[in-house]
């Protein structure tokens, strides 16, 4: 254990400053968590162009602790008004609001806000434990291996929710087409420039971020209409008793591992915990009847999952350089943006950020906790804010983080047409989030892809000359052909679970 | 009766009985036209000696993803049969044309940064709090004329003074640069 690292890390986080931002980010991060349509993962792509007067270390960790303010913020709407502001509170509305609705608003918002920081404070530890060792088992790893370990990290879009692994993954390779427009590192020839000079550089991660998520939402929003919800009006928090406590303990510490896992995994991310958790909470309750009626563990079990996820998710993201999800794949754009260099060598060259971020994720822990129950009945209250006044409001944001990026009008250009595109691909089901995956990972894939190509003189049959990046390999092939060969083989079952009662 | 969708079909159901999926025919043909094109500017980058290239020429890894891309795409006309049978509607999200404010906000959006360099950040930043909101419909005044006055002088203050961000003069010039 690094000592000097941890102690660096505590110093960057630990002063007036880091904390007074870290503790704004929460706010934000609940605030904006709770208002359905805006997702943490919008927050941070138009918190970026914020930071970047900032620290690196303290902006990387405001990001981190207003992903897990946003997640928690989502349930305080999913409960009061049955409108889960962010998607992995989905799961958290179907026990949490029938509870409030009982007249129990308080205790459901207490057990949402225990699981969820024990959840995330738990999965910490994991982390802090997990990233390095994971960081220097990749330092081993050759081009060739990690070539295959990102093109798994890519594969796993094939999973993310949505309707389609097949539009996810046309979404992702697109995203990694976008990442090769500019000059080819290798060789220095111009690719898919047409002509003009403001493409030598490529196409910024960070406007076409800001319009996919924040753009599309927007014109998704001009045609919704205000919604009108049915609040609980009578909210008196209070934290879970001893027996709700003894009744949801197991279900935490489950929920916890389960959205701990998911996180690690490249490309799933909080909305998948969350749904998982829940399905387990319910599969190992003795009451599960009582589940979608009003089950505190129908609370816990996905907000203590989907916190651990966000922990979770920071694990490959930091050590492999590869996003456990979509807000940390913006994450990831912005530690880029920093000057970072995600993946194994972060650990080794500034190892003082992982613990910083470590720090700063404890402190928002805690802090949503105290600025959550407090104010839970105030964040509920910014759902009455019009949408139109919101969304204007959102665009302006947009329009000056993305030129205050570079300070030029073409970044401007670009998030507006990443957006309006955004906006039709996700109608026909392609999403921003594996759009996004592609966009960050296509340089890590085709930097090693080309290293492998020098290093093997062309011979592309040596990339299997590797244990590990066969096992990367098999594993793609896995996620590819699971969302094809899983139903496949269901019914097979299903077709001989009944052929012996018949 | 049940309710048509902008295709003609009933809302809930798919085209029932057609192997290929309208829609996403076009929307295939749309990503085949697409690559088609990029596959074609590949074409167009400059040849590189092989000595130099050390066995990655810059088009290899572009081509060898829209081969990929096309393969997958020629997939989307007929996902809709597998899905069918999962029981997920693939046109959940597109049975309902876009209204027409979707493209009325998409146009203001594209004017309001269109004249950002002539008129100003600031003045667009004004327009785009003042139009938006009464394109959508609001009409208190009360509240609409203070938010569009106030609201984008802030977030301007706040980056040209607090993050010394040197926004497009326009026609007010520069307050803070």
């Amino acid at each position: 254990m690094n000592v000097d690292a941890i102690l660096l890390g505590l110093e960057i986080i630990m002063n007036p400053v880091s904390i007074m931002l870290i503790l704004v980010s929460v706010f934000l991060g609940v605030l904006i968590g709770a208002l359905p349509g805006l997702s943490s993962t919008m927050a941070v792509a138009l918190l970026l162009p914020f930071t970047i007067g900032l620290d690196p270390v303290v902006a990387i960790a405001m990001m981190a602790a207003l992903y897990c303010a946003g997640t928690f913020g989502g349930s305080i709407t999913a409960i009061l008004i049955n409108a889960p502001g962010a998607p992995p509170a989905v799961a958290t509305a179907l026990d949490g609001y029938p509870l409030a609705r009982r007249g129990e608003a308080g205790r459901a918002l207490g057990v949402a806000a225990i699981s969820s920081v024990a959840g995330g404070i738990l999965s910490l530890f994991i982390f802090i434990v997990t990233a390095p060792w994971l960081a220097a088992v990749a330092l081993s790893f050759r081009p060739q291996e990690y070539f295959a370990l990102t093109l798994f990290g890519l594969s796993m879009l094939a999973a993310i929710s949505g309707t389609s692994s097949l539009r996810n993954i046309i979404a992702g390779l697109f995203g990694v087409m976008v990442s090769m427009v500019g000059i080819h590192l290798v060789t220095g020839v111009e690719r898919f420039t047409f002509g003009t000079t403001v493409l030598y550089d490529g196409i910024d991660f960070v406007p076409v971020l800001i319009g996919i998520f924040a753009i599309s939402e927007m014109l998704k929003q001009s045609q919704a209409g205000d919604a009108v919800f049915e609040r609980i009006r009578a909210v008196t928090v209070r934290l879970p008793s001893r027996d709700d406590l003894r009744q949801i303990w197991k279900t935490i510490l489950r929920s916890t591992g389960i959205g701990t896992i998911i996180g690690i995994l490249p490309a799933e991310g909080t909305t998948v915990a969350a749904i998982m958790g829940y399905n387990e909470a319910k599969r190992w309750s003795k009451h599960p009847e009582e589940f979608g009626k009003g089950s505190i563990e129908g609370i816990a079990g996905p907000e203590a999952a989907n916190n651990a996820g966000t922990s979770g998710a920071m694990v490959p993201t930091l050590a492999l350089g590869i996003p456990g999800s979509g807000t940390t794949a913006v994450i990831l754009a912005a530690l880029t943006m920093h000057g970072f260099r995600p993946g194994p060598f972060l650990m080794r060259e500034t190892p003082e950020i992982l613990y910083a971020i470590f720090f700063a994720m404890l402190i928002a822990n805690v802090a949503f906790l105290v600025i959550g129950l407090l104010g839970a009945k105030v964040f509920s209250l910014v759902t009455l804010i019009p949408r139109t006044f919101l969304w204007p409001a959102v665009f302006c944001f947009a329009v000056v983080g993305a030129f205050a990026y570079q300070q030029q009008m073409f970044d401007v250009w670009v998030m507006l047409i990443a957006g309006l595109i955004g906006y039709f691909a996700l109608r026909h089901g392609f999403g921003p989030a594996p759009f996004v995956m592609g966009l960050v990972l296509g340089q890590l894939i085709e930097t090693n892809w080309s290293q492998s190509m020098i290093i093997f003189n062309g011979d592309w049959t040596r990339f299997f000359d590797s244990a590990v990046g066969n096992l990367f390999f098999a594993l793609t092939v896995l996620s590819l052909t699971s969302p094809f060969i899983k139903p496949m083989v269901t019914r097979v079952i299903r077709r001989f679970r009944r052929s012996p009662k018949s | 009766m049940t309710k048509k969708s902008a295709r003609g079909d009933d809302a809930g159901q798919g085209p029932a009985f057609s192997l290929i999926h309208p829609v996403d025919l076009k929307v295939g043909l749309i990503v085949l036209a697409i690559c088609a094109f990029l596959f074609w500017r590949t074409f167009l980058f400059d040849n590189v000696p092989a000595s130099l290239a050390q066995n990655v020429q810059p088009q290899k890894l572009p081509q060898l993803l829209l081969i990929l891309i096309i393969g997958l795409a020629l997939l989307l006309p007929f996902e809709h049969l597998q899905k069918r049978q999962q029981g997920i509607d693939l046109d959940s999200n597109r049975r309902d044309r876009p209204q027409p404010i979707v493209f009325v906000t998409g146009i203001a959006m594209l004017i309001v940064v269109g004249i950002m360099p002539i008129l100003g950040t600031l003045v667009g930043l004004l327009l785009a709090a003042a139009g938006l909101p009464l394109l959508w419909g609001e009409r208190r005044l009360k509240l609409l004329i203070p938010y569009a006055l106030l609201f984008p002088t802030l977030l301007y203050l706040l980056f040209s003074i607090g993050l010394q961000v040197n926004f497009l003069p326009g026609v007010v010039g520069n307050w803070f640069g």
